[in-house]
């Protein structure tokens, strides 16, 4: 095992030491650390098969964008502590892990099924390229630049060609979720007056001499 | 530089055309580690006693001069207080996270640094960009002197920065104490509005140079010019500094750590060098910034219009001093100016900088990125000395008409401003009136 698979599979180690964790852990605040640290370890396993871009994406938006919105769903949750008398019975605890190991099955199968395809190429090729950065003209590594993909801009050009429905979509969806959330939150202006209350705001002269 | 002490890192290539800077992986990553756990933390230490310094000229004070001359030692002072001070942890304070909050905070702010391109590691265009096979002589790029470089630089920035959230948060939560919570959330709130300017601000960078490589953005500013040189590019500049300032929670948007409404706000319960993490991270994240900003906008180590020490046979460690002493005077200018700021301005209100943010600067931000498309059809696409001409004078009243309206859009509020220009009438009459 060379040095890189062991710190490959090193970081495999923690990541499943994480995901056990966020399991097990009594506190949500706790769980939800560990799924950030799973995160963060899911990003080390792309940097180690050499996708920075997924590994950036991924920081960016599990650690950077969903464990904000998590964490506030926490704080707004009453049982952060997780009590020791809501200990979940054997009756909830069988039906999970039977889900959890037939959803491991299903994954493991395609996975097993797809490297299996004769026309595939197997999965197994060694891929060498300079670490750091990338390689100069006429120097040691040369014939190794075509190697290295200018993911960005290829992923950018798949979503802007071959994908560009679905894309859009996307975007689609966003904005209606955006404008819902914008439509929830706002106060509703047809409310009658007595129920509205009003802030004062000590800073704004105008609504306080309008007010006194 | 500390390469300058070891010679051996210095060899011609193999091709034998030109000097380059070569030697073994792991020497370089060692050099690397020493710069970053050595001489980052001293820049950081100075930083703080820069400021103390600045600080106390602007209020007419002289600032720490009692350690050594000029005061140079306080800050080592300062780091053996806070190293020996008591390690306090409040009993009700969720131990582990607490403890967890600033590190993760500085791992932010460190590996920003990461992907900084400094200086060049050749004078000359030898590196193959990510992706291409063909060896056409003028899109080859210079190997630039950068801890790493991978094709997604820019990205992994914006990531890595994107940490520090999740750190404030975090104290803010295991401090068990209202103040911190309250400092958490502003933090947080603020943090997460100011990120979009933020980023948006980058993307003229990025339709420029056509990569998020930080290496490639180097080159195509040895081309073209100073990404700052052009209407589009300032304004860039312009949020792009604003949102930093606002992003490391510095004066005038030092809201989170408000000292006279929430004592310090998320580091409340912080003390000795848990405290002094927090307070490296700041001052690392401010210098990460100024990097920033350099290699992106103030051309990296290059100066003004100038090829010179790019292209040249000199030889590579006499053009990495030309510079990275460029590179250190720009950074040093851009700190001095966002320490101005901090001496200057007083601090915001909660809903003006919510406002500043959502309704002017990604408004503007979002107007600049159609306006640096227009600018890089017109010059970059065609350059030509009437295109050029043309392409200042469209770009500027655009985006001068643009900052215009999304100001005057937010002042129509009910706001203090417009009250004392209501009132401005009755003001000479009470004047007048006084004996």
């Amino acid at each position: 095992m060379s040095g890189i698979q062991s710190i490959f599979v090193l970081t495999a180690f923690l990541a499943l030491l994480t995901a056990l964790g966020t399991v097990l852990a009594r506190n949500l605040v706790h769980a939800a650390l560990l799924l950030f640290g799973f995160f963060f370890t899911i990003a080390c396993l792309y940097v180690l098969l050499e996708v920075e871009f997924l590994a950036a994406m991924q920081v960016l938006v599990y650690i950077g964008a969903v464990s904000i919105l998590l964490l506030f769903g926490i704080m707004l949750t009453r049982n952060i502590e997780g009590r020791q008398d809501d200990q979940p019975s054997w009756i909830r605890k069988i039906p999970a892990a039977l889900v959890a190991l037939s959803v491991f099955g299903l994954i493991a199968t395609a996975i097993h099924q797809h490297r299996g395809l004769g026309n595939k190429p197997a999965w197994t090729a060694v891929n060498q390229r300079p670490g750091g950065v990338n390689p100069v003209v006429d120097g040691p590594n040369a014939s190794l630049a075509s190697r290295i993909s200018n993911m960005p801009a290829e992923i950018g050009r798949e979503l802007m060609t071959s994908h560009l429905i679905a894309f859009e979509l996307a975007g689609l969806l966003l904005t209606a979720a955006v404008v819902g959330a914008i439509v929830l939150a706002r106060r509703d202006r047809h409310e009658p007056e007595s129920t509205r209350e009003e802030p004062v705001d000590a800073h704004d002269p105008v609504s306080t001499i309008a007010q006194s | 530089m500390t390469v300058k002490a070891l010679p051996c890192l210095w060899a011609d290539a193999s091709s034998g055309l030109h000097a380059e800077l070569a030697g073994p992986d792991w020497l370089r990553w060692l050099l690397w580690l020493a710069l970053f756990f050595g001489l980052f933390p001293l820049i950081v230490a100075y930083l703080v006693w820069a400021e103390r310094k600045v600080a106390a000229r602007f209020q007419d004070r002289i600032g720490p001069n009692r350690v050594g001359p000029l005061g140079l030692l306080q800050p080592i002072a300062d780091a053996l207080k806070l190293i020996l001070k008591e390690d306090l942890v409040p009993r009700s304070a969720d131990r582990w996270v607490h403890l967890l909050a600033p590190v993760l905070l500085m791992i932010s702010a460190f590996l920003v640094l990461a992907v900084i391109p400094f200086g060049v590691t050749s004078t000359h265009r030898i590196l193959i960009p990510f992706g291409e096979t063909a060896l056409d002589p003028s899109r080859l790029w210079y190997p630039t002197l950068a801890a790493m470089d991978t094709s997604s630089g820019l990205l992994y920035l914006v990531a890595a920065s994107s940490l520090s959230v999740l750190g404030i948060f975090l104290a803010g939560w295991a401090s068990r104490n209202k103040f911190s919570l309250l400092g958490a959330m502003r933090g947080v709130a603020q943090l997460v509005s100011y990120e979009i300017p933020q980023i948006l601000s980058l993307i003229p960078v990025i339709l420029w140079s056509g990569t998020l490589s930080l290496t490639g953005m180097f080159t195509a500013q040895v081309d073209q010019g100073w990404f700052l040189f052009s209407p589009p590019g300032i304004l860039a500049f312009i949020i792009l500094t604003i949102a930093s300032v606002a992003e490391t929670n510095r004066s005038p948007f030092d809201l989170p750590e408000a000292d006279s409404e929430i004592i310090a706000g998320y580091h409340t319960e912080y003390s000795g060098m848990r405290f002094g993490l927090f307070f490296l991270a700041e001052y690392l994240s401010i210098f990460g910034i100024a990097c920033l900003t350099t290699a992106l906008f103030l051309g990296g180590g290059t100066l003004p219009g100038l090829r010179f020490p790019l292209d040249s046979n000199l030889h590579p460690i006499a053009a990495n001093a030309i510079l990275l002493s460029v590179f250190a005077l720009k950074v040093g200018l851009y700190i001095f100016v966002v320490f101005w700021l901090r001496a200057t301005l007083p601090r915001m209100r909660v809903d003006r900088l919510m406002n500043f943010s959502w309704k002017v600067l990604t408004p503007l931000s979002l107007v600049n990125v159609l306006v640096a498309s227009l600018w890089l059809e017109l010059t970059i696409r065609r350059p030509s000395l009437s295109n050029l001409a043309i392409a200042w004078l469209i770009c500027t009243l655009l985006l001068v008409g643009s900052v215009w309206i999304f100001l005057r859009l937010t002042r129509d509020q009910p706001a203090p401003r417009t009250a004392r220009l209501e009132l401005g009438p009755w003001e000479p009459s009470v004047r007048t009136s006084r004996p």
